[in-house]
C-alpha cells in the first residue's frame, strides 16, 4: 500500500482520483450531518483518523513501488461504516504524505481508493455478513479482508500502470507477480492486524460500550 | 519521526510564503507528470530550493531514493520486449529499460517537489489553505488526536516494555491490542477534554491560526513558468 509520490503515470494518477472523489464527497457530507446529529462524534472521528494514521504508518518496505503495513481501516469501518471510513482515511493519507513523507501527493487518489475505499467496503461487507452469527468472527474478518483486498487492489493498480504486455493478460501477469511479492509481507501482517482489531474492538465493547454506541 | 519533521519544518528557509509555495507544488506536479523536460526543470530547480530550505533534505530523500531504485529494479525485470540482457531466467527488454528510465525519472522529479512542500510547510499552515469550514477544523481537531496518540503511545510502549509484555508472538499481540484500547480511550478523553475547552472559551467554530507572511508570489510564478515552459521545449 502506500504508492509512493510520482509512482504512477499521469493517466492512472487521474483516474483514480476521478474514481476516489465522488465517494469522499459523499463520506464528507455523512460525515457532516453526523457531527449535526452529535457534536460529540467529532472526538471519536478525530481520533479514529489518528488511529489510522498511526497504524498506517509502522510500514514494511516492498520492493514494488509501495510498501506493506496494517491499515487500522478495518476497526474504523465498524465503526463508522464505509463511506466515513473513505472520508477518514483519505485524510489520514494526505497527513501521512505531508507529515511522513510516506504516499504522496499525485497517487493519493489511487491510495484512497485501495486503502480507504475498495479495502474497507469489502471488510464491511465481511462484517455485516458474519455479524449475525459470529461477533468475534466479524471483528476478525472486517479487520483481515478490509487490509487484505487494499493489497489486491493496489497489485491491481500497479499492474494497470506497469503491465508485462500490452492487453489484459500483461496486466494478470503483473498483478500475480506484484501479489506474490507482497504476499510475503502482508498475509502475516493481515492475520496480526485481524488479531490486534478482534482484542481492541471487544476490550471496547466491554469496557467503553459508550464508544461503540456513539 | 515526526517530531523530528515537524521541527526542520520550523527552522527551514523559507522564500515564499506558504500559499505560495503550496500552490506553486499544487501546480507544477501534474506538470511533472506529463513531460521529461518538465521533470528535468523540476528536479533542478525544487533540489535547488530544498537544499537552500534544509540540509534535511538529503536524510529525507536516502529512504525513497532506495525504495525508488528497487521498485524500478522490479519494472527492469517485469515488462516483455526485444530482450537486450538477460541473467539466468530473468531478463530485461527494451520496452522495461525505457520504462523504468521514465518512471525513475518522473519519481524523483515529483519527489523532489513535494520534498520541498514537506520541508518548509507545516501541516497548520497546509490546513489553514482549506476554506471548508468543517473539513478545516476536524483536520485541525485529528491533528491534536494524532500528537496526543503518539504521546500516548510512547508511554502505554515503555511501560509496557518494563513489564516484558512483547515476549513472545502471543503475548506481543495481546499487548499490543491492550495498548491500542487504552492510546484510544485515553486520546479520545483528551481530545474530548480538548472540545470542552473550547466550548468553555466560546469557541464559534473558526479555528484561530496564526498570520502567516505572504510573499515570494513572483518567484513561485517564476519557478512555475519555467516548469511550463518544458512543455514546449
Amino acid at each position: 500500500m502506500h504508492i509512493m509520490e510520482g509512482f504512477l503515470p499521469a493517466e492512472w494518477c487521474a483516474f483514480w482520483y476521478a474514481l476516489a472523489i465522488p465517494v469522499l464527497i459523499y463520506g464528507a457530507w455523512k460525515t457532516k450531518k453526523e457531527i449535526e446529529r452529535d457534536p460529540k462524534a467529532k472526538s471519536l472521528l478525530a481520533v479514529s483518523l489518528g488511529f489510522i494514521f498511526v497504524l498506517s504508518a509502522l510500514k514494511l518496505p516492498s520492493v514494488t513501488g509501495s510498501c506493506s503495513h496494517p491499515t487500522g481501516t478495518g476497526v474504523a469501518v465498524v465503526l463508522f461504516g464505509p463511506s466515513v471510513t473513505a472520508f477518514l482515511s483519505s485524510i489520514a493519507l494526505l497527513y501521512q504524505a505531508l507529515l511522513l513523507a510516506h504516499g504522496g501527493l499525485t497517487t493519493l487518489g489511487a491510495n484512497t481508493v485501495s486503502m480507504g475505499i475498495v479495502g474497507p467496503f469489502f471488510g464491511f461487507i465481511a462484517y455485516k455478513a458474519l455479524k449475525k452469527f459470529n461477533l468475534t468472527a466479524a471483528f476478525f474478518s472486517a479487520a483481515a479482508v478490509a487490509d487484505f483486498m487494499t493489497y489486491v487492489v493496489t497489485s491491481l493498480q500497479l499492474a494497470l500502470a506497469f503491465p508485462a504486455s500490452p492487453g489484459m493478460e500483461g496486466v494478470m501477469f503483473s498483478a500475480i507477480r506484484f501479489l506474490g511479492i507482497f504476499a510475503v509481507t502482508q498475509i502475516p501482517l493481515a492475520i496480526i492486524e485481524a488479531f490486534i482489531a478482534v482484542l481492541l474492538l471487544r476490550s471496547i465493547r466491554t469496557y467503553s460500550p459508550e464508544v461503540i454506541s456513539a | 519521526m515526526t517530531e523530528s519533521l515537524e521541527s526542520v519544518q520550523m527552522n527551514s528557509k523559507k522564500v515564499m510564503g506558504p500559499k505560495a509555495r503550496v500552490w506553486l507544488v499544487l501546480l507544477s506536479l501534474p506538470l511533472i507528470l506529463l513531460d521529461t523536460q518538465s521533470q528535468l526543470i523540476a528536479l533542478t530547480l525544487f533540489s535547488l530550493l530544498s537544499l537552500h530550505a534544509s540540509r534535511y533534505y538529503l536524510r529525507l530523500l536516502l529512504a525513497p531514493a532506495v525504495f525508488i531504485l528497487f521498485s524500478t529494479t522490479v519494472i527492469l525485470f517485469t515488462i516483455e520486449g526485444k530482450e537486450i540482457a538477460s541473467l539466468y531466467f530473468l531478463k530485461i527488454t527494451d520496452k522495461s529499460v525505457e520504462v523504468a528510465q521514465s518512471t525513475l525519472l518522473r519519481c524523483f522529479s515529483a519527489f523532489s517537489a513535494f520534498c520541498y512542500l514537506v520541508l518548509t510547510t507545516t501541516l497548520p499552515e497546509f490546513v489553514n489553505l482549506i476554506r471548508v469550514g468543517f473539513l478545516r477544523e476536524i483536520m485541525l481537531l485529528s491533528y491534536r488526536a494524532i500528537q496526543v496518540l503518539l504521546e500516548e503511545a510512547e508511554s502505554l510502549k515503555i511501560s509496557a516494555e518494563a513489564r516484558l509484555g512483547f515476549l513472545g508472538l502471543r503475548r506481543w499481540v495481546k499487548t499490543t491490542a491492550l495498548i491500542g484500547h487504552m492510546m484510544f480511550l485515553r486520546s479520545f478523553e483528551r481530545v474530548e477534554k480538548f472540545e470542552m475547552a473550547k466550548e468553555a472559551r466560546c469557541y464559534s467554530g473558526i479555528f484561530p491560526s496564526a498570520r502567516s507572511e505572504g510573499g515570494g508570489k513572483i518567484l513561485a510564478v517564476m519557478i512555475f513558468l519555467a516548469i511550463f515552459s518544458g512543455l514546449f521545449i
